[in-house]
């Protein structure tokens, strides 16, 4: 009765305690929102993977920039005992062009269909087992890139072009603080290895495919791009040209797949010739920069929940002790510690719960907008932010009330009478 | 004579009380001793640091006495336990404070209600003692009005009606009049003595104001701590009988305002002088 009263009739007042609320609610729901974002970002579509055990190459330090089995290794990964299904995944970083044109990066996993690599399509149509050029993508990547299913995309690595046509979303998140696109292992590992090695430098490619003559048209280096370098002379283009005819040397080592996904009891932990199982939890933290970045995002959260529950609690516990002359009135007339501490307590729980609801609905509205813009800070305000930021703001205050009121009860009924003498 | 027309309800019996311990020692209330009938409407008077407030608060069961003992109706107020304080003070006591101490954000009529409710909830009983306690105070007019929009003399009508919800055998006053202008304060302590008279239950009103004291039945004057009720003493002038209370009176200071009645009663109550 007399919480609700005092609320509905000192608006004023109440008002701006709960947009103190609101306002430490929202600052703590959105360091939550990029923490989780920038783990969203940084290699969520790690963990979403459906695996037990993830195997990196024994030498990689868990990273897939560096991890990669040829088909013997994999063969020996896929005995193992205890393992029940198999996935092999390559990775290839790529560019992409937008719609609006602009090249962005683009993380791209080649998986076979039919295996537990295969993520779950929500949109579209699956990739069947020879749709070299279907892709499916990721739905924030969809919309981010202002692209829909059916249209198509060209990627490239380094100077490698293919070109893919969108079959169906999927909502596997984003690796490495990129979108992730799956398509079939077979054109991953063609685009991994479009830039084999050899002896011949880049510069000169074009030259070699005959795409400029260096000597009729000097200019046409700088028109598609290449660095300022001296261009042969007609003597040397045909020296350049014999060396185009020496084949290349044997790879010491073609790329079958960079990680192999793997279902199955007691397999994290184990290493053997040439690999190490680890949990997509262990691999996630080793996505590059997403231990650092934890550190911080988790160093801020703390920060926010300090100073959070420092502002609440304290704010709450002056809140309180400035009604001690009140308390002491109702303590004087008779009404007992238990009716006057609940009613503080429900007036701080109901102040508590509207401004954590009015935090949260900015907070979500916040991350919606931001959300519309690729380039801007990956917030990810969802239920279990909501929850627990709110949780713990409702705690606090109610703790802090809680403590204050105990502070307060102690104090004498006396002080209705001796405050005024 | 009938005992039980006299038996007195309230009973205070070398009541003490200090702040403080050694040298420091603060002496507030000393030995005080006094008695109070039904129906009675009495001014306690004295000077700032008299010990009036802690007389008041030991009376009230806000403060425990260092020692001696207080009968209300024949129960020791100082044996009841902590956790029977609280309804105590909400069923047995009624409190007027000085000035401001209705609960500011309810209306006239909530600040009675909230005495009357039970499990959180205000019962129909409740509701309808409210209205009864605010028309007999005349102030049934502004039971929607919230406290804070009470003039001061409506406030302290309120403040009564609410000492008064809970049917209590003692009304305990501090000083009620001193926000109030003269007059307004003189209805304030009119309309109190006649709620104590129609109820037949005890009242004892703190006051500076000798002219407010002197509408009370009795006074007793606090100097120093030592409480000398002023009306015995003027019964007692020229009575053989007064050694028994001699060394609490002090004549000179009563100004008069005891009726016939109670002058009757406090005589029947001394000693005989011949049997």
């Amino acid at each position: 009765m007399l919480g609700t009263r005092e609320i509905r009739r000192r608006r004023l007042p109440f008002a701006l305690i709960t947009a103190i609320i609101s306002l430490v609610s929202y600052l703590v729901m959105m360091v939550n929102g990029l923490g989780a974002g920038l783990k969203h970002v940084s290699g969520s579509a790690v963990l979403s993977m459906d695996a037990d055990a993830i195997a990196y190459s024994e030498d990689s330090g868990l990273s897939v920039l560096f991890s990669e089995f040829d088909d013997e290794t994999i063969t020996r990964i896929v005995d193992l005992p205890g393992v029940e299904q198999a996935a092999a995944i390559s990775y290839v970083p790529v560019n992409y062009k937008r719609a609006d044109g602009e090249r962005k990066p683009a993380a791209f996993f080649g998986y076979d269909p039919g295996t537990i690599g295969e993520p779950e399509v929500i949109d579209g149509r699956p990739l069947s087992y020879f749709e070299d050029d279907g892709a499916l993508v990721d739905r924030e990547f969809l919309d981010a890139a202002g692209l829909h299913v059916g249209d198509r995309i060209t990627v490239t690595v380094k100077l490698t072009s293919r070109t893919f046509t969108i079959r169906g979303v999927v909502d596997e998140g984003y690796f490495f603080f990129q979108p992730v696109v799956y398509v079939l292992r077979d054109p991953v590992n063609e685009l991994l290895h479009a830039a084999p090695p050899t002896t011949v430098p880049l510069v000169l490619q074009p030259i070699l495919a005959g795409e400029i003559d260096p000597v009729a048209d000097a200019s046409s280096a700088k028109d598609i791009g290449m660095p300022p370098v001296r261009l042969p002379h007609a003597g040397e283009v045909d020296e350049v040209k014999e060396a185009e005819a020496i084949p290349s040397a044997p790879l010491p080592f073609r790329q079958k797949a960079t990680i192999v996904l793997l279902k199955g009891d007691h397999l994290p932990g184990i290493t053997g010739a040439g690999f190490r199982l680890v949990t997509p939890q262990v691999a996630f933290h080793h996505v590059e920069g997403v231990a650092i970045q934890e550190a911080t995002v988790n160093a801020l959260s703390s920060f926010g929940y300090f100073i959070g529950a420092v502002v609440v609690g304290v704010f709450f516990y002056v809140f309180t002790i400035q009604k001690v002359q009140q308390i002491g009135m109702l303590k004087a007339i008779g009404m007992t510690n238990s009716f006057i501490i609940g009613n503080m307590l429900f007036q701080v729980a109901l102040l508590g719960a509207i401004g954590v609801g009015i935090a949260s609905a900015f907070a979500v509205a916040t991350a919606w907008f931001l959300a519309r813009y690729p380039d801007a800070a990956p917030v990810l305000v969802d239920s279990r932010t909501i929850v627990l930021t709110g949780s713990f703001v409702l705690l606090t205050a109610v703790a802090g009330t809680f403590f204050s009121a105990r502070h307060v009860m102690q104090i004498d009924p006396i002080i209705a009478l001796g405050q005024q003498q | 004579m009938n005992e039980s027309r006299f038996r007195p309800f309230l009973r205070v019996v070398g009541l003490s009380h200090s702040y403080g311990a050694g040298a420091g020692e603060v002496h507030a209330v000393k030995d005080a001793t006094f008695s109070m009938f039904p129906g009675d409407f009495v001014a306690l008077v004295g000077p700032s640091g008299s010990g009036k407030t802690t007389l008041l608060a030991m009376l009230g069961a806000l403060l425990k006495p260092t020692a001696g003992r207080i009968f209300l109706n024949g129960e020791d107020i100082g044996l009841l336990p902590g956790r029977k304080l609280a309804a105590y003070r909400r069923e047995t006591i009624g409190f007027v404070f000085q000035a401001n101490n209705l609960v500011p954000y309810l209306t006239a009529r909530e600040n009675l209600q909230m005495m009357g409710m039970r499990r959180g909830a205000v019962t129909k009983e409740a509701r309808l003692r409210a209205d009864r306690l605010l028309e007999e105070l005349g102030v049934a007019h502004r039971a929607s009005a919230l406290a804070t929009e009470l003039s001061g003399g409506e406030r302290q009508r309120v403040a009564i009606a609410r000492a008064l919800m809970n049917e209590p055998q003692l009304v305990l006053v501090d000083e009620p009049t001193a926000s109030l202008d003269s007059e307004r304060g003189r209805q304030v302590v009119e309309a109190l003595n006649a709620e104590v008279k129609a109820r037949r239950v005890l009242g004892l009103m703190v006051t500076h104001d000798r002219a407010m004291a002197s509408t009370a039945d009795r006074i007793l004057e606090m100097r120093d701590g030592v409480v000398s009720d002023q009306t015995l003493a003027s019964v007692l002038i020229g009575d053989e009988g007064q050694q028994a209370v001699a060394t609490k009176v002090q004549p000179s200071m009563w100004r008069g305002g005891a009726t016939a009645r109670r002058r009757r009663q406090l005589r029947s109550l001394l000693p005989r002088r011949r049997r």
